[in-house]
């Protein structure tokens, strides 16, 4: 009988248990069968079936129809493309979303429908060794369990298109809100991007593109055929948090959405500080990223796990912050070179990284490999000029400075920038160059001039300066250590001195200073001795009296030499009786110039044979200086000067000014139109290599023609001169020559030289040049040629670009590392 | 064709017309100055004794004036005196 | 190309270097003429200069080791101080090893004329060199700073001779010690 009425009872709670609906009366059963169990001891296996019937439920009917409304096809194809493309469009995530809405409400339903029933109520009312939360949670684990399991590739991508539309529908709502209540504007700078885009949204919701209700007119409404889908973005917000709630109920919330929280967070966050910082240096953006990521994506975070679940935000907002600020970090680190170069438009920027450096460790190094790297990429190679290294390791200085005042980021970067300059030959004299250019940006830093650390053996060693400045002490950085030399030479200096210590002497800098200014000085007579002597002044200060005494005397020539020439040329010297034409001279202070000048060498060829009215205006003059100055005389050095000579031909008069070896060459050809290249080395005492590239001056002004070769005829008429070209071929084997020869003669001291004056008539075809090498690539000399005369020389005389001096410039260009030369084409460099 | 100089600006250096290049005091070159100066020529000049020597004014200034005695040329040890 | 031009600069480098070592500061007129001096200095092969601190060209000290004459073997040390009126006064030459020789006396004091009245501004410290190698060759009675080996000198080669012997062996002459200085 009992066991009639227990398997009675059995088999009504076991049938029955997932019924829907149950009535007040089919509780009462429940409950009088529970009686039955209970009296018969039987609760505890009916819990284990229970248990058990809810496995084989979920696990073979649930679970499947779960995944079934989550099927592959209605996911967009592009994912990743739609999640990470900066304007979110919900359209396209859409169904994918609702489907997902729709599951996870399913599952819901099918749980509390098997864990929150009378069954389970009253069976946990007779039990007293387990209590009704902890069986649920029992299924809930169990239900995790069984999802896990079976979990469906596809699902992860559900659940973060679902996130990511989340998170916009949050970001757009909230800007929405903000708007409307604002009003006039009064929108926070934080979400400027997001609001921005909201207030060009009229009629319709440009996430959802449904209309918007309130925005539309009636108008529109009833124009257009059709039903009118409005906007739903709130409606689908309260899904999403509605689904989360779900999730969290179901105690799948973490299990599901951590990795899409993360991927979205922090793919959001990246987006941000891209758009802030994209190309653009001159703002503080460190602060309101900040303060957006607490704000929006924090805010998001709260949604989404409920405000309840402080904790679990408060560890997230920690967590998110720095990773914002290392993701900062690293996209300023790929942009520090042109951070640098910008410098000092991109000052903030260099202050937010900063900023960074102190939170986040480690990226210091990376900054240093980052700029190391790419120093060697766009510097360090023979394509760069040098003058542009110079300015991109001056900026450096100064940018790295605000970036690191310990100045070791500095020093570790620039180390192979310093030794690579070394390398250079023509690094002093950019350097000094720029120093002493007017226009030049180190004139400030010149005249600031804080010189201690110049004068060699005397910069402080770190002892004394701490002495000095022990308040201000800091410690240095970690990776001070690194840093081969501790001396704070390139840390502490000025520009000025960090330049010159490349060399890690002065001497070098002093002697360069002094050629340079020699070669100016001999080059043109008239330069400005004023502005010199300023310089002078300034450099003085700097590298002391002692190393810069030659220089001062240099000065004292040029000054001295034209209170001379003013003397003498005035007549009230007896001596000078020349009257012919004017003739001036530089009388310099030998032992304080640069010897290379050769000023009084007694080189073959340095001892031209001048015209002998020339000879007789020098005597004169000689004799003049010695009634001047008693016991002392002139030598001296013919090949320099500057010399300024008509030619008058038949018809029409020509003026130039040449050096002295053009002039004598030229002169020579008063009296016999036609010259072997010998004879003339005899007449003139010039060697024939010297002789033949002075010559080229005459002949690319067509003035002298090689008619044949070593053979050099007059051009008395203007006519004869139209086969310039077809010398070009032959010239292009001597040119070499001479090219080999112009380093042997120095022929770049030649004051007023022809390369100068020719160089200048080219400057208006380079930039023809560039551009069709843009466009072309590489061309042969040849080409170049035909081109130039076809677009660039229309309307002047072609006569005056022959193919050899076109070669001439461009090789030029060559040795300036403008161009690059190699298997016969010009190109340029990379 | 003509050529027409129209002016002629040349190079020159100058020396002193003596018949040795350094001072035998300072050792200096002559053509330089004495270590005292700081331009060489007009500011820094060549004086002659009747015995033909010569030195920068400035140092042979310095040796007579350290001498109280007998004035005497440091090359060849005769009476210094200036030629005139 | 840049190798080559590396090259020469480091060589340039190096010239430059030596050349400030011996050029401190602001060098003045003594310091400017003895670095002269001492550049142009050719040495016999007996002598020997040392610079204490090479940075200091005015204090040096000569070491001579004559390899004839009584003196063959001795290892005698001479401190050179060059005043800042050099060379209108002669630099202070003492010797620094006790030796029997007439023109030395024992407190170190030399007597070489071109170290006093016949010093001339256009002398060197080359000529100074030779002036104290040539006492050694030829040792002078005539004007004596130590007298009894100046008369001992005069009137008995072969004595003189023994006693310098003695003296540079390290020993008593007349009534002083003298310690050895033989090589």
């Amino acid at each position: 009988m009992a066991i009639e009425k227990l398997d009675y009872c059995w088999s009504y709670l076991t049938e029955n248990y997932a019924k829907k609906a149950q009535t007040v009366a089919d509780c009462d059963r429940v409950n009088e069968a529970f009686v039955v169990l209970k009296r018969n001891d039987f609760l505890d296996y009916y819990k284990e079936w229970y248990f058990e019937a809810f496995r084989e439920r979920f696990a073979n009917t649930v679970i499947p129809c779960f995944w079934q409304k989550l099927p592959q096809s209605t996911l967009p194809r592009d994912l990743s493309a739609i999640i990470h493309h900066s304007d979110f469009s919900l359209q396209s995530a859409n169904d994918a979303c609702s489907k997902l809405f729709e599951a996870v409400a399913y599952l819901n339903d099918e749980f509390n429908d098997s864990a929150k029933n009378v069954f389970v109520e009253s069976l946990f009312e007779f039990l007293d060794n387990e209590s009704l939360t902890s069986f649920q949670s029992r299924l809930r684990s169990l239900l995790k369990a069984l999802i896990l399991s079976n979990i469906h590739l596809h699902f992860n991508d559900y659940v973060l298109l679902t996130y990511c539309c989340g998170f916009c529908l949050f970001r757009h709502l909230r800007a929405q809100e903000k708007h409307s209540s604002a009003g006039n504007r009064m929108i926070d700078d934080d979400d400027e991007a997001d609001s921005e885009a909201e207030s060009n949204a009229d009629a319709k919701c440009i996430l959802c593109d449904g209309w918007i209700e309130g925005q539309i007119s009636e108008e529109v409404y009833f124009a257009e055929d059709g039903e009118k889908e409005l906007c739903k973005c709130q409606r689908t917000m309260n899904l999403f948090i509605e689904m989360n709630s779900q999730l969290k109920e179901l105690d799948l919330l973490e299990v599901v959405n951590e990795d899409a929280v993360a991927s979205v967070t922090h793919s959001f966050i990246e987006k941000k500080i891209r758009e802030k910082c994209q190309g653009n240096f001159d703002v503080l953006c460190i602060k309101s990223l900040e303060d957006w990521v607490r704000v929006t994506i924090v805010g998001w975070l709260e949604i989404v796990y409920d405000k309840e679940n402080k904790q679990m935000t408060k560890n997230s907002e920690e967590r998110l912050i720095h990773f914002m600020y290392e993701t900062y970090a690293q996209i300023r680190t790929d942009q520090m070179f042109d951070i640098i170069v910008e410098y000092p438009e991109s000052e903030p920027a260099l202050e937010d990284l900063k900023e960074c450096l102190q939170k986040c460790h480690g990226f210091r190094q990376k900054v240093i490999k980052s700029l190391k790297d790419s120093f060697e990429i766009r510097l360090l190679h023979p394509g760069v000029a040098t003058n542009d290294i110079l300015t991109a390791y001056i900026q450096a200085i100064k940018s790295l400075r605000v970036l690191d005042p310990s100045g070791v980021i500095l020093q570790l970067v620039c180390d192979p920038v310093k030794k690579y300059l070394k390398s250079r030959d023509d690094t002093v004299r950019c350097i000094i160059t720029a120093l002493t250019d007017e226009n030049s940006e180190l004139i400030p830093e010149l005249v600031k001039g804080a010189p201690q650390s110049v004068e060699d053996g005397t910069c402080q060693s770190d002892d004394e300066y701490m002495a000095d400045n022990w308040q201000n002490w800091q410690p240095d950085p970690v990776d001070a250590a690194n840093v081969a030399f501790s001396s704070k030479s390139i840390r502490s200096s000025d520009i000025v001195s960090i330049l010159v210590n490349i060399y890690e002497s002065k001497d070098l800098f002093v002697e360069e200073y002094q050629r340079l200014l020699a070669q100016k000085f001999l080059s043109n007579f008239d330069c400005n001795v004023d502005h010199e002597r300023r310089n002078l002044e300034l450099l003085t200060l700097r590298f002391g009296e002692s190393d810069l005494h030659a220089c001062e005397v240099m000065l004292q020539d040029m000054t001295s030499s034209k209170r001379l020439d003013n003397r003498i040329n005035s007549g009230e010297i007896e001596a000078h009786h020349f009257k012919k034409f004017p003739i001036k001279c530089l009388v310099l202070s030998e032992q304080f110039w640069p010897e290379k000048f050769g000023l009084q060498s007694n080189d073959e060829a340095s001892k031209i044979k001048l015209p002998s009215d020339v000879e007789e205006a020098i005597d004169t003059y000689t004799k003049a200086f010695e009634t001047i100055k008693p016991s002392r005389t002139l030598f001296w050095t013919p090949f320099l000067g500057s010399v300024e000579l008509e030619l008058e031909f038949k018809d029409r008069k020509l003026s130039f000014t040449v050096t002295p070896i053009h002039a004598c060459i030229i002169y020579q050809f008063q009296e016999k139109k036609s010259w072997l290249i010998s004879e003339l080395s005899q007449s003139i005492s010039v060697p024939t290599q010297v002789l033949r590239r002075k010559i080229s001056y005459w002949q690319n002004r067509g003035i002298l023609k090689e008619v044949k070769s070593d053979k050099f005829i007059l051009v008395e008429d203007i006519g004869q001169t139209d086969d310039a070209e077809n010398q070009a071929d032959k010239m292009n084997v001597e040119e070499e020559y001479c090219a080999y020869d112009e380093d042997s003669f120095d022929g770049d001291i030649q004051p007023g030289s022809s390369r100068d004056v020719g160089e200048d008539k080219f400057r208006i075809y380079w930039s023809f040049i560039e551009n069709m090498l843009t466009n072309l690539n590489s061309l042969p000399l040849e080409r170049i040629h035909t081109m130039l005369q076809m677009f660039a020389l229309q309307g002047t005389n072609s006569n005056e670009l022959s193919v050899q001096s076109l070669r001439q410039f461009l090789d030029s260009k060559v040795r300036d590392q403008k161009l690059i030369f190699s298997g016969g084409l010009y190109r340029l460099p990379s | 064709m003509k050529v027409k100089i129209k002016s002629w600006r040349g190079v020159a250096v100058w020396k002193w017309i003596a018949n040795d290049d350094n001072c035998g005091i300072c050792r200096n070159g002559f053509d330089g100055c004495c270590p005292d100066c700081k331009m060489p020529g007009d500011e820094c000049p060549l004086v002659w004794g009747q015995c033909s020597h010569c030195f920068h004014i400035h140092c042979i200034m310095k040796w007579l004036n350290s001498q109280n005695v007998h004035q005497l040329c440091p090359m060849c040890r005769q009476e210094w005196k200036f030629k005139e | 190309m840049i190798k080559l031009f590396s090259l020469k600069n480091q060589k340039k480098d190096g010239e430059q270097g030596s050349i400030r070592a011996g050029n401190p500061k602001r060098a003045s007129a003594a310091q400017l003429r003895i670095t002269k001096d001492i550049n142009e200095l050719t040495l016999p092969k007996t002598c020997n200069i040392d610079f204490a601190d090479p940075d200091d060209l005015l204090n040096f000290k000569l070491i001579i080791s004559p390899d004839e004459g009584f003196y063959k073997g001795g290892k005698f040390v001479f401190s050179f101080k060059v005043s800042s009126n050099y060379p209108h006064e002669p630099p202070k030459v003492k010797c620094e090893t006790m030796v029997y020789h007439p023109n030395i006396d024992l407190e170190g004091n030399v007597c070489l004329n071109i170290l006093r009245e016949d010093w001339k501004p256009v002398l060197t410290i080359n000529s100074i060199v030779y002036g104290l190698q040539y006492l050694f060759l030829e040792p002078n009675p005539e004007d004596p700073l130590n007298k009894e080996a100046a008369e001992v000198l005069q009137n008995n080669r072969r004595l003189f001779e023994q006693n310098v012997r003695k003296a540079m062996l390290g020993g008593v002459v007349g009534n002083t010690y003298f310690e050895r200085c033989l090589k």
